[in-house]
């Protein structure tokens, strides 16, 4: 049985590049994006659009919303 | 993209500064690192900034001037934002306002799915902001609140009856089994289950917990600020008869006298429960929707614009355009914003702001204002204001601040109902205090059966149908006369108006120029109106078209018209028949060479009476001159006098000058005339008389009566005027026939008094039959006394029997609403 606060999500995580947020990989709420051959996960719209734009300054490290 | 070492930015300051103090800001502008150059514009509504961005920003300039003490004109706005799922996206969305050049700052909420956006509204647009969220990734759903306000409160409206629907249909069932169970000697046919207490507590059950369940949230919400309503009352009645009759079920035993069965007031509950209601369904069909006002003023505003920039002419969207901007105009269109005209000329209709159905000429440096319309020339204008600066603006804000300003008015049914709690609490407990102490034993048994049964008793089930029934009837029956009453609270206010206001132009009169005087010297009266009306007959101006329909009335023949030309703001020239005929007014005859004087004395006389004079010319000979005035509205003397004689005030509220004004109101003989009034003034005029004390009722048709509309206790609009006059309003007098605001206070009269009829009658039966329930009756006649005659109702020793509470309960509504359908019937 299953406890909430106790167990992993079913299923795998990513991080998403952009804020550092653990997001689903089956559903994730953000969407997903493709870059050079790997596919990224997202919160939110917004970090996909971001990271869209400027993939390589996120992957770098060089870009990064702070939360 | 490199940076801009240049940015000009234009800052609107609030309030236009006095030329002193305009060094002063220029200099405290140029002391900012970073700024190159500012000056003033537009009589120091604006100020014009070049900066260099990488030195200094919107926001230190905004600063710095508020610092220095001026006030540089920001604005704030709560945006719905869609597509936010996490508090990332929260920073996402910040970034994208900020970025947009305009805005100081930006605060999302994430739980409320909003954005709160500080901006600089010249230089920030909408637009801007919805393309650069949508960049990012989200969207913006729109402004928070306004617009959709009214549509929130159709469906709020509608599922409120659907749900009162359920229940009363629901609620029936029940409640007819309960009655078919609860007297035997009435319906011996019921199968004996039916008759069973704990079935019929079954059946009550859900129809005094789950259909009166508002009742206790009501009394519950009203108590916490220390009041009592009629929902404390309900809820008191019925509980005291469910709780104690499930405790009679539960024990019998207990309440047994040997002198008495028990007896059980389930259909007493239910019956309570569903009267009430049905009172609040009718209520809730009848209830009033909020005015659509403020939503029918936005929509004046034309949705696009066309503008010069950069000598190209693009169409924009209204909201776009800046202070500056150059806008051009052609006939037919609407003024998208206020600004001065720097090109052309054209007649425009302002009826809206002015009330002035004549078109008001306009040229180079004339004001122009938004949602007015243009007749028939082309023109360009340089914006002024823009948005929440414009005239029409300013109306929106009265409208919604008067709106905002009026109080509810308590329901007489829930003060009557405040006094009874009380009352009723003292003769229960008296009640209970006197046969306990005195009454015999089991004093305890005693006292409780006639506790609980003054306490049932004493809920007057009509209660609920007293105002909603009379109210129902009474809008009806307006409407039948062409009054259409939009709130229950017009309704029962109307009686008390001391004052009525009312508009001149297209309230007292038609609002359409009709020919009042038709003079010469040399030739006829024909053949002056033929003369005129043959250069007229094309003519869509409204002095024209009076003039042509002035000669159809007359039956004059108008010969063919070979030339026409119109010069707007002067007149007309026109060929016929050989003839050359000039047509128009006196500036226009002087520059066509006619000569005026010759009748001076007639064109005096028309000054006098505020008629406009115009004059017809023949070959350049002055041939005659016509007056043309605004129609008073036949039944206006009629409607007036009837009012004067019951006692009320009549003043005249226009905004057109002395001279007509005071003409229409001496033929109408009312008592006060305010003339030159713009439509802040006019709602401030009715607040000046309701600050004396007095009830105002306002009478007007047009958008610019519209803030007197909604200041006034009672707002009236024609139906011939505007659709914001009618929205604004309470009541709407569909014709535009003034004889209904005499009706519409009559009314107002014959309903409140039903009103009060209905709560007496919902009160006398059950308050009647009170010392009955205190047991007085067994008092005298104690045991086995009774006459014959009452032991239907009063059972064998004079208790209460839940018979007669259900015959008080039946009769007394019934008596309501008959004597809510006898308004009907009269007059």
């Amino acid at each position: 049985m299953k406890i909430p606060f106790f167990s992993k999500p079913s299923g795998n995580t990513a991080v998403d590049p952009v804020c550092s947020m653990d997001v689903s990989t089956d559903n994730a709420p953000g969407g997903t994006h493709e870059y050079n051959g790997e596919t990224y996960y997202f919160c939110g719209p917004g970090c996909r659009v971001a990271f869209s734009k400027e993939p390589e300054a996120y992957l770098s490290g060089e870009k990064r919303i702070e939360m | 993209m490199p940076p801009k070492t240049s940015k000009t930015i234009i800052l609107p300051i609030a309030p236009a500064l006095p030329s002193a103090e305009e060094l002063d800001i220029i200099k405290t502008l140029q002391l900012i690192n970073g700024v190159n150059s500012a000056i003033l514009q537009e009589e120091s509504r604006f100020a014009e900034i070049t900066i260099d961005p990488q030195k200094t920003s919107i926001s230190t300039l905004v600063q710095t001037l508020e610092h220095s003490g001026f006030t540089a004109q920001t604005e704030e706005i709560t945006l719905n934002i869609g597509g936010m799922t996490c508090a990332a996206c929260v920073v996402h969305v910040e970034n994208a306002l900020t970025e947009v050049e305009g805005v100081l700052s930006a605060n999302v909420n994430l739980a409320t799915e909003q954005a709160r956006v500080h901006y600089v509204p010249t230089m920030a647009t909408l637009p801007a902001l919805t393309a650069n969220v949508d960049d990012f990734g989200y969207t913006v759903e729109g402004i928070a609140g306004d617009l959709d306000s009214s549509d929130q409160d159709r469906l709020a409206r509608t599922s409120e009856i659907k749900a009162l629907r359920k229940k009363l249909a629901i609620g029936s069932v029940f409640g007819v089994l309960v009655i078919l169970g609860s007297f035997k000697s009435l319906f011996p046919w019921v199968p004996s289950p039916l008759q069973n207490w704990f079935t019929l507590w079954a059946l009550a059950t859900p129809v005094q917990f789950w259909i009166g369940w508002q009742f206790y949230t009501s009394a519950w919400a009203a108590l916490k600020h220390r009041t009592t309503n009629m929902n404390t009352l309900i809820a008191l009645g019925t509980s005291v008869a469910y709780l104690y009759s499930a405790a009679v079920t539960m024990y019998p035993k207990l309440f047994t006298l040997d002198t008495n069965t028990a007896h059980v007031y389930f259909d007493t509950a239910v019956m309570i429960t569903m009267f009430i209601l049905a009172g609040r369904y009718l209520e809730a069909r009848a209830k009033g929707r909020t005015s659509e006002a403020i939503r029918n003023l936005m929509q004046l505003q034309p949705p696009t614009a066309f503008v010069l920039r950069n000598n190209q002419e693009i169409e924009v969207s209204s909201k776009e355009v800046i202070p500056g901007d150059i806008i051009l105009i052609r006939p037919g269109n609407r003024i998208p914003v206020d600004g001065v005209i720097i090109h052309g000329t054209s007649s425009i209709d302002e009826s809206m702001l002015t009330g002035e159905s004549l078109p008001v000429h306009k040229s180079v440096d004339s004001p122009v204002f938004a949602a007015t319309l243009n007749y028939d020339g082309h023109f360009r204008f340089r914006a002024t204001k823009v948005g929440a600066e414009t005239a029409l603006s300013q109306i929106i804000k009265l409208v919604q601040d008067a709106q905002g300003s009026k109080a509810p008015v308590q329901r007489i049914a829930d003060r009557v109902s405040s006094y009874f709690i009380p009352s009723v609490i003292f003769i229960a407990l008296a009640t209970f205090g006197v046969w306990f102490i005195a009454g015999p034993d089991p004093n305890l048994t005693y006292s409780l059966l006639n506790l609980v049964a003054v306490l049932v008793i004493a809920c007057p089930c009509a209660l609920g149908l007293a105002t909603p029934t009379a109210i129902m009837v009474g809008t009806s029956k307006g409407a039948e006369s062409g009054i259409l009453i939009r709130t229950a609270e017009a309704l029962e206010l109307s009686r008390k108006v001391d004052i009525i206001v009312l508009d001149k132009t297209g309230t007292l009169t038609t609002g359409t120029p009709k020919v009042t005087d038709v003079s010469s010297n040399l030739i006829s009266t024909e053949a002056l109106l033929r003369l005129a009306a043959t250069a007229e007959q094309g003519s869509e101006h409204p002095l024209g078209t009076a003039i042509t329909a002035a000669a159809q009335d007359q039956n004059i023949t108008i010969p063919e018209v070979e030339e026409f030309t119109a010069i707007p703001g002067k007149g007309i020239t026109a060929a016929s028949q050989g003839k050359l005929i000039h047509v128009g007014n006196a500036a226009f005859m002087e520059e066509q060479n006619c000569k005026t004087d010759l009748l001076i004395d007639e064109v005096q006389l028309l000054a006098l009476q505020g008629k406009t004079p115009i004059f017809v010319a023949q070959d350049h000979t002055i041939q005659g001159v016509i007056g043309i005035a605004d129609s008073i509205k036949p039944e206006a003397s009629e409607s007036i006098r009837s009012l004067q004689a019951s006692g009320h005030t009549v003043i005249m509220l226009t905004g057109d000058n002395e001279q007509t004004a005071r003409k229409i109101a001496n033929d109408l003989s009312i008592d006060k005339v305010i003339s030159g009034v713009l439509p802040d003034e006019k709602a401030k005029e009715i607040q000046g008389l309701q600050n004396q004390g007095k009830v105002v009722a306002m009478v007007g048709d047009g958008i610019n009566d519209a803030p007197a509309l909604a200041q006034a206790d009672v707002g009236m609009a024609l139906g011939t005027g505007t659709d914001v006059a009618m929205e604004t309003a309470e009541v709407t007098l569909v014709q535009g026939d003034l004889r209904g605001i005499m009706k519409t206070l009559e009314l107002s009269k014959a309903t409140m008094r039903t009103i009060k009829q209905n709560l007496f009658w919902a009160f006398a039966y059950n308050t009647a039959l009170v010392p009955i329930a205190t047991g007085l009756l067994y008092l005298i006649f104690n045991d086995k006394t009774v006459p014959d005659v009452l032991k239907p109702l009063l059972g064998d020793f004079g208790f209460l029997n839940p018979m007669a509470a259900a015959a008080a309960m039946a009769i007394s509504s019934f008596t309501v609403v008959s004597n809510s359908l006898r308004l009907q019937r009269r007059k």
